[in-house]
């Protein structure tokens, strides 16, 4: 997806990269320190887009404070006392730097509703989406292998339209749709699970399931169209020439060449994950972040916007690194990969 | 569907393989073969996914305007009525308040499909403009133009979504430009790297040559081939945007009630999941269906396109699951 269109990797050992590498004068270190700069480019961009935006918020910054702290006629002593005490008197820009000084510093201002600090706030809830995460995740690789693995052994026949028919139905089921139909026949007619989830892992498995499905879906695609090409080159041919079943060939010669798209897709999808599954939190009642954040929206609690957006960014972003790092690591021709 | 070619590259999301400095001519080549050939329309209509889709999406359009003149209004309410299961007077029944579900659905899918066609055509109208502006101009203006891109880019749709809505406050219309504002990058750079193919291409030197204004190639030229290849991947996002905004407004971040759109119903579903299971079902099969159609549509599109151009791939949506 978004990482693919990155034009450059790491320092190529093989071939024709190798010139174009030494003229932009990469390194496995040199490539490192560069993605690290675009995590943190990204985690200052995704800041300045929520603050460019604050002059645009209806109604008065102090009142909305106070608002969302559930003074609903707040009086205009209480506006100022308000205003001077967050500094919101001061220039955006000015209010912006101190606000970015604080945040390098890992300090991250108050919920204005809770006026507990927001970091404390997320940390918190950062437990049970990390679980559902990683559920899910491991769920769609359990499900996305298997079936790739059988649908490019037998490309063109039955069980390759099966999963066609699989990854279509997982593109056109929106997941939040899903979610809420699983809700109703699962929870509600069967009396499976819980409708309000607690954030344990024996309640995790109906929103991962539907979480997972999706992701199964294009993982698998992806994986079965990498096999397919590894099948149809020379290697594979050489193999098979060499006496290898058709099994070995797939699993041992044309699976770990096949993998590294479908890594990097596992990897960042994992990553957005972690940033909250806003949407499947809400449906199941998922105490995480995501559901955290949708409640922050809905009662205007900016300084839970502004960290969320900017600690979402750039855990997005460093892992879209390390997967490629790892990637670069595990698999030297994909560092010409352009 | 992109993996049914075996040859087919994963990540050939990339455009930047379609330049091919040694046929310069190629577009030239493929707009002769392009005479005599059947029409877009008769080429989708033979595109067996495309038929589907146009018959479908047809359909669509017709319940959705024609509807509600048949059913009424969609926020009468009646609470002698409410909760009523489908009958011959309320086809899919009522909800809380006794309104017209059939009424509410026809509402919703306009409100829906008609935000989902704002939001492409914004994010076209930024997109193409920073894109065509960064292919044009020269390299100080591009590569500071491009990097703003990388970084939204590299930022999670969702999250960027989330965070417009808010601060700006929920409501349909603030979720629009959320959604403009956190996809507009991709289009931008795509733009981009197709106006730097045709600057290159065969008429544009010779326009260039002759001295056409600046402007006048870009209108003429450039403009025309960037927006025929965009058009295609607007549709292949169509289902996507249509997604998108529905999931946001189950969180009550889009429409507010009691305005009926099928995110909004869906979330005030929930409360009457057992009682009323039909409140539920009704906008859900409305959404897959409406997503479906729009998808086959749109790859029936690709597929047809895809022998007078050159610069989109194999390629589905770009917004497609980004907000899941």
């Amino acid at each position: 997806m978004i990482v693919d269109d990155q034009p450059e990797g790491p320092a190529g050992r093989v071939g024709t990269s190798s010139a174009r590498h030494a003229r932009r004068g990469g390194g496995l270190p040199g490539f490192v320190a560069r993605r690290l700069l675009q995590a943190l480019a990204a985690g200052i961009g995704a800041s300045v887009v929520v603050w460019a935006l604050l002059p645009l918020a209806p109604g008065d910054p102090a009142e909305r404070v106070l608002r969302s702290r559930g003074v609903a006629e707040p009086t205009q002593e209480e506006i100022q006392a308000t205003r001077a005490a967050l500094g919101l008197d001061r220039p955006l820009i000015e209010q912006y730097g101190s606000w970015l000084g604080r945040a390098v510093r890992g300090d991250f201002s108050e919920s204005y509703q809770t006026r507990k600090p927001v970091f404390g706030e997320i940390a918190d809830r950062l437990p049970a989406t990390l679980l559902l995460a990683v559920t899910a995740t491991l769920l769609a690789i359990a499900v996305a292998v298997p079936a790739a693995l059988i649908a490019a052994a037998f490309h063109g026949r039955w069980p390759d339209g099966l999963l066609r028919g699989f990854s279509l139905l997982g593109a056109g089921v929106p997941a939040f749709l899903l979610g809420l139909l699983v809700l109703y026949l699962v929870v509600l007619r069967l009396g499976l699970g819980q409708v309000l989830a607690d954030g344990k892992l024996s309640q995790v498995w109906l929103p991962a399931a539907v979480l997972a499905f999706a992701r199964a879906a294009e993982w698998s695609r992806l994986l079965r169209a990498g096999l397919l090409d590894a099948l149809s080159s020379g290697y594979a041919a050489v193999a098979t020439a060499r006496g290898a079943g058709r099994a070995r060939v797939l699993v041992v010669h044309a699976l770990p060449n096949a993998s590294i798209p479908f890594l990097t897709a596992v990897g960042v999808g994992f990553g957005a994950l972690v940033g909250g599954a806003p949407i499947i939190e809400t449906v199941f009642s998922w105490p995480g972040v995501g559901n955290y954040v949708v409640t922050a929206i809905n009662s205007r609690d900016m300084p839970v916007i502004q960290t969320f957006t900017a600690l979402a960014a750039i855990v997005y972003v460093t892992s879209s690194v390390v997967v490629d790092v790892a990637v670069a690591a595990l698999h030297p021709p994909s560092r010409q990969r352009t | 569907m992109t993996s049914s070619a075996p040859t087919h590259r994963p990540d050939d999301d990339a455009i930047a393989s379609q330049a091919d400095p040694s046929r310069p001519n190629a577009s030239a080549a493929s707009i002769r073969s392009t005479r005599g050939r059947p029409s877009q329309l008769r080429r989708l209509w033979i595109h067996g996914g495309g038929r589907a889709g146009l018959v479908l999406l047809l359909a669509i359009a017709v319940a959705i305007l024609i509807g509600p003149l048949l059913t009424g209004e969609p926020n009468t309410t009646n609470l002698a009525d409410k909760l009523v299961g489908p009958s011959v007077s309320h086809p899919l029944g009522t909800d809380q308040f006794g309104r017209d579900q059939l009424a509410r659905i026809a509402e919703g899918g306009r409100r829906s499909i008609g935000a989902a066609i704002v939001v492409l055509i914004g994010i076209t109208a930024v997109g193409v403009t920073i894109g065509v502006i960064a292919g044009v101009s020269g390299r100080l203006v591009d590569t500071l133009l491009m990097r703003a891109v990388d970084v939204m880019l590299s930022l999670p749709s969702l999250v960027l979504a989330l965070a417009v809505v808010g601060i700006l406050g929920p409501g349909s219309r603030n979720l629009v430009l959320a959604l403009i504002v956190s996809s507009w990058a991709y289009y931008a750079r795509l733009s981009r790297s197709c106006v730097v193919t045709v600057m290159k291409r065969g008429d544009v030197l010779a326009a260039r040559l002759a001295g056409v204004a600046r402007w006048r190639v870009i209108i003429s030229h450039v403009l025309p081939t960037v927006l025929a290849q965009i058009r295609i991947v607007a549709s292949l996002d169509l289902g996507g945007v249509i997604v998108s905004l529905a999931g946001l407004s189950y969180l009550g971040l889009g429409t507010q009630p009691p305005d009926a759109e099928w995110g909004t119903m869906l979330a005030e579903s929930r409360l009457f999941f057992t009682a009323a299971p039909w409140l539920l079902v009704a906008p859900a099969l409305a959404t897959i269906v409406v997503v479906t159609a729009t998808n086959l549509l749109g790859e029936a599109l690709r597929d047809t396109a895809a022998e007078s151009s050159t610069t989109i791939t194999r390629r589905r949506g770009f917004l497609w699951r980004s907000l899941t």
